[in-house]
């Protein structure tokens, strides 16, 4: 396994180290994670995807993470050695998310495989590409990805894939290699459980049949003893967000990010009837949840070594941590273990054998 | 702040409220399943249903796909299935794979079992909680089924309908057919043999001959109730709302039915409310064949003692009435259980009954849906060999003041009539009811053949039947329209055998003056060619003290506006009056000016114009006049066209009035 990073805003040096992998007989794949804070046309690296002898995927993300510093420009890859095979969803709004899986990307019998998922972050597609992921790979597989694009959540071309880089899809690349995956997030719950009353996809328009808005301002603007009048939403809502109740682990987060006509968009669905609660973190504990991640991407992954980490964290945990994040990539660091990783717009993973989700404001680990 | 048990609660009535938010299986389950695996932190679900008639188990439902592929799922399956089969309970946990999984189980009632898969045991608490779940789950799964039964059972069921209701469509197609195509060569019978009574005949012949027209009268009567009631089932029966004297009604029923009555030896008593109004609005023909039809079964069933008919009028509103119609007799009566299902079709008391009084058994049928088409309402009451009574009440209009028609003189002197007409029956039959009325018949056989004839030789009227092969009547009365000014006065009145009011506006908008009914009837011949004789002159031998023709036309037609109705929208309707009210108001005032400088050509625009959009508009009296005024204006015929200028203000003001009454509601 080989790890390069570029800190540079360098379009030749991220060039220069993607044909020195690509030309490395031990490499089968690349991850690549570029940061959105680089000025040149991403569309810049499309001759080289599209001609390269192996397949490239990834994504541009707010940030990218190299041994324990973040970086806004730059890059970061992973040469794969075991064998990769890759499919990419082009358009997510289509109705038949499984016939295509199925037909562009079969699993082998055997060794249990890793599947990087990369996806359109601005897409109100996600929840449906991780159904249809669910239903035809079940739990047979380990996943780790998350969602692309830029922390100001502007929908643009983010997704890196062998055809280019692209918009509102999602590329797969099933590797067939061992690995161990954690998740843990660290916020704890602050209210009592509302019902989502009114809902449309990412949408939460009603809690107890009251517009959504007023029942979190109400929560929140107590707990924080600051009002959003006084302050713009993003900067007092990164600290609070959504837990949905699950049995026997973590809640599953959901961050609002924005504010509509009394509603709240978060990044990714949640149902009409789920229950939810508000919740707030301590530094030390999200940082807490962040090792425990780790630890059990080490349990996940077993008694064999691993060559690297790949760390997937959410760009809204970075903001609210600000300059504790340095604690939290240093929690998550294994002794000896190269680490790269992004800051994404929600995490895709499994932890351990239960039901595949899309995170918010969590950490994922993986080991590979 | 949330501890574990609220949490649960929280999950639990997640997955309660996500079970049977579909009538459909499929999609009921893709719902629910996913929370219930999310939500109970699952890595499997597997609904399995059995087979109510087979007892056979099939995987309904398996989440996700993939776990297809698992043979611990499979085993789990297997056993779950076996220990089903066999009655016994299940183990808590059914079954535990080597890879980790626990696979859970529980009985869905009455439809099959419901498999979890988990990476770590339920606490039995929780376990037993998700047992309410489940019950709720098999109740959905039941009504998901009922549900499909019910929608296959109700697509059979359209289907079934959709295969009679087409057999019934071509029924009654055949049979309008027929019945059609019977009545063309009857009439002519029919028509042949009343001239032939006019004929020096012998008595037996008379005899015979009598009893020729009266088996064919009563054929007739049968191809005609069978005619109207494949009408009626088509739903292309239509009523002609029309205000007229109903004491000359009822007298005319009254004289046919009292003789008939007084020869089988009956009392016939007509009782009329003297409050009862003199002028009435509504279909005429449609109330006579309703009285027509329940005196003939009156007549028909009652060997001695009376038939009696009364009418007595129900205020309703200020210039609306009800009417009610009561027609008793002391006949044979109908029985209790048959009186229920007397107003369907073909029904007859029985088959004894039937041998001996005939008939179709469409006569009463006719008479509701005709009442039920009036918007009026029908009964009866009647006791087995006492008698029977029927009644019906109709709403009429009463505040209309009657136009009443002129009669004209038939003509003393036979006209020059062309006769196109392509059917060689029907070509016998007109020629000799118009010899009767000594006039001199030309036969044009085609459109084309029309043309050449009205060039060659002057016609007082030409008779022009409309579907003929090659050349049609419209086409042919346009080209004779176009041949000059000699030939837009010469009167063409259409003949028709589907006498819809499309058809006759149609007619007129062609250029032609009147329609008659196929097959023809002679006392309708011999008005309408009287009428049209009498008026043919008008160019030649103007009458300025006889009455206009305009006037023996309703100042609206309301069929036609109803036509126009059903092909446009009210609103559309309602768009196009306004605009001829203010385009006729425009063409008044233009005429106005003609008639003050008598300057005839600047009149004839307006008059066209006029004469256009009121046939379109169905306000006839208006057309008709319009109509004459062109004709004499492009003539320069002064003597004619001044009455016709200074009577079409008015006129126009009374059909704008009559339209504004009209759509009165709908503004």
């Amino acid at each position: 396994m080989q790890i390069a990073c570029v800190a540079e805003d360098s379009l030749a040096d991220i060039e220069h180290h993607l044909r020195s992998l690509l030309a490395r007989s031990d490499v089968n794949g690349i991850l690549l994670m570029v940061a959105s804070g680089n000025t040149f046309p991403v569309s810049s690296l499309e001759p080289l995807l599209k001609h390269a002898n192996k397949p490239i995927f990834g994504g541009i993300f707010p940030s990218v993470m190299w041994e324990g510093e973040q970086y806004g420009t730059g890059a970061v890859m992973l040469g794969l050695s075991c064998e990769v095979r890759w499919a990419v969803l082009e358009d997510l709004h289509q109705e038949s998310l499984e016939a295509s899986l199925q037909e562009a990307l079969s699993l082998d019998d055997g060794a249990r495989e890793t599947l990087f998922t990369f996806v359109d972050g601005c897409s109100s597609q996600i929840n449906k590409l991780i159904a249809a992921l669910f239903n035809q790979y079940g739990l047979e597989l380990n996943y780790i990805g998350g969602g692309c694009g830029t922390a100001s959540f502007e929908s643009i071309p983010c997704v890196i894939t062998p055809l280019g880089v692209l918009q509102n899809a999602a590329v797969l690349a099933l590797a067939r290699c061992h690995s161990g995956v954690g998740v843990a997030h660290g916020w704890q719950p602050i209210s009592g459980a509302f019902k989502v009353t009114e809902a449309d996809g990412n949408r939460i328009i009603s809690l107890d049949w009251i517009p959504a808005f007023e029942v979190y301002r109400q929560v929140v603007e107590s707990h924080a003893g600051a009002s959003f009048a006084g302050s713009s939403f993003r900067d007092l809502a990164k600290a609070y967000p959504f837990g949905i109740a699950k049995l026997g682990q973590e809640m599953v987060i959901r961050d609002p990010v924005q504010c509509l006509d009394g509603s709240l968009l978060c990044v990714g669905e949640v149902r009409r009837g789920a229950y939810v609660h508000v919740m707030h973190g301590k530094a030390a504990e999200l940082i807490q949840a962040a090792r425990q991640a780790s630890e059990l991407a080490s349990t996940s992954f077993g008694h064999a070594s691993p060559g690297a980490m790949l760390f997937v964290n959410c760009v809204s945990r970075s903001l609210f941590l600000g300059a504790d994040f340095s604690q939290e990539m240093a929690a998550v660091r294994q002794s000896g273990l190269p680490m790269i990783g992004a800051l994404t717009l929600g995490e895709i993973a499994n932890s351990g054998q239960d039901y595949l989700e899309l995170f918010n404001k969590t950490s994922v680990v993986g080991l590979l | 702040m949330a501890n574990t048990s609220l949490i649960e609660q929280e999950v639990l009535h997640e997955i309660a409220m996500s079970i049977g938010i579909s009538l459909d299986l499929g999609d009921m389950l893709r719902e629910c399943l996913p929370i219930f695996v999310r939500g109970l932190g699952c890595c499997t679900a597997a609904v399995l249903l059995q087979d109510g008639e087979c007892g056979f188990f099939t995987p309904k439902c398996i989440l996700p796909h993939a776990a297809m592929r698992n043979r611990g799922l499979h085993q789990a399956m297997a056993k779950a299935i076996d220990l089903h089969t066999s009655g016994q309970a299940f183990a808590i946990p059914l079954m535990e794979q080597a890879e980790q999984h626990l696979y859970y189980a529980w009985r869905l009632k009455e439809t099959g079992i419901l498999l979890l898969g988990r990476s770590n045991a339920f606490a039995y608490p929780l376990y037993m909680e998700v047992g309410p779940l489940v019950d709720k789950l098999a109740f959905a799964i039941q009504a998901c089924e009922q549900y499909d039964s019910l929608r296959i059972a109700k697509q059979a069921m359209a289907k079934a309908r959709d295969e009679a209701e087409s057999a019934n469509k071509a029924k009654s197609y055949f049979l309008a057919t027929m019945s059609h195509e019977i009545r063309t060569p009857l009439n002519a019978v029919l028509n042949l043999s009343e001239l032939l009574a006019e004929t020096q005949l012998s008595d037996h012949q008379h005899r015979l001959l009598n009893g020729i027209c009266s088996g064919g009268q009563a054929l007739l009567q049968l191809v005609n109730d069978v005619l109207d009631f494949s009408k009626i089932e088509a739903g292309k029966l239509e009523f002609t709302p029309e205000p007229f004297h109903l004491g000359s009604l009822l007298d005319g029923v009254r004289d046919l039915y009292g003789k008939q009555a007084t020869e089988k030896g009956l009392s016939f008593e007509f009782k009329l409310d003297p409050q009862l109004p003199e002028v009435i609005e509504t279909d005429p023909s449609r109330l006579r064949q309703i009285l027509h039809n329940l005196l003939s079964n009156a007549l028909k069933f009652t060997d001695h003692g009376f038939i009696r008919v009364t009418v007595t009028p129900e205020p309703l509103a200020p210039g609306a009435q009800q009417l009610r119609f009561m027609v008793e007799d002391s006949g044979i009566g109908i029985a209790e259980e048959h009186q229920a299902g007397l107003f369907q079709e073909f029904h007859q008391l029985d088959s004894g009954l039937n041998r001996r009084f005939g008939g179709t058994g469409l006569g009463l049928a006719i008479v509701a849906r005709l009442v039920d088409g009036m918007k009026g309402s029908l009964g009866m009451s009647s006791c087995l060999g006492e008698g029977s009574r029927f009644w019906f009440v109709l709403p009429v209009l009463t505040s209309r003041t009657l136009t009443a028609p002129q009669s004209l003189p038939l003509p003393t002197a036979g006209g020059n009539i062309l006769l196109v007409e392509d059917s060689p029956t029907n070509q016998m039959v007109a020629c000799a009811l118009l010899e009767k009325l000594g006039c001199q018949v030309t036969v044009a056989e085609s459109g084309a053949q029309a043309i050449a004839a009205v060039q060659h030789q002057m016609f007082d009227l030409v008779l022009m039947d409309i579907s003929m092969p090659g050349m049609d009547g419209m086409e042919a009365t346009q080209r004779i329209r176009q041949l000059g000014a000699d030939y837009v006065q010469l009167p063409i009145v259409a003949m028709t055998a589907h006498a819809l009011a499309q058809d006759r506006a149609s007619c007129l908008a062609a250029g032609m003056n009147d329609y008659l009914s196929k097959p023809l009837q002679r006392e309708r011949l011999q008005e309408v060619v009287s009428r049209w004789l009498a008026s043919a002159p008008l160019a030649v031998h103007p009458a300025p003290e006889s009455p206009p023709l305009w006037i023996t036309y309703p100042i609206l037609e309301l069929s036609i506006l109803d036509g126009l109705q059903q092909e446009t929208t009210p609103q559309v309707l309602l768009q196009v009056v306004e605009l001829f009210i203010q385009e006729v108001g425009v063409h008044g005032k233009a005429l106005d000016s003609a008639l003050n400088t008598m300057d005839l050509q600047a009149a004839v625009a307006p008059a066209h114009a006029i004469k256009s959009s009121a046939g379109a508009l169905g306000a006839m009296a208006l057309f008709h006049a319009a109509s004459a005024l062109e004709s004499a204006c492009r003539l320069a015929h002064a003597e004619t066209a001044a009455p016709l200028l200074r009577d079409i203000t008015p006129l126009i003001q009374q059909t704008v009035t009559r339209l504004q009454q009209h759509f009165q509601p709908v503004c």
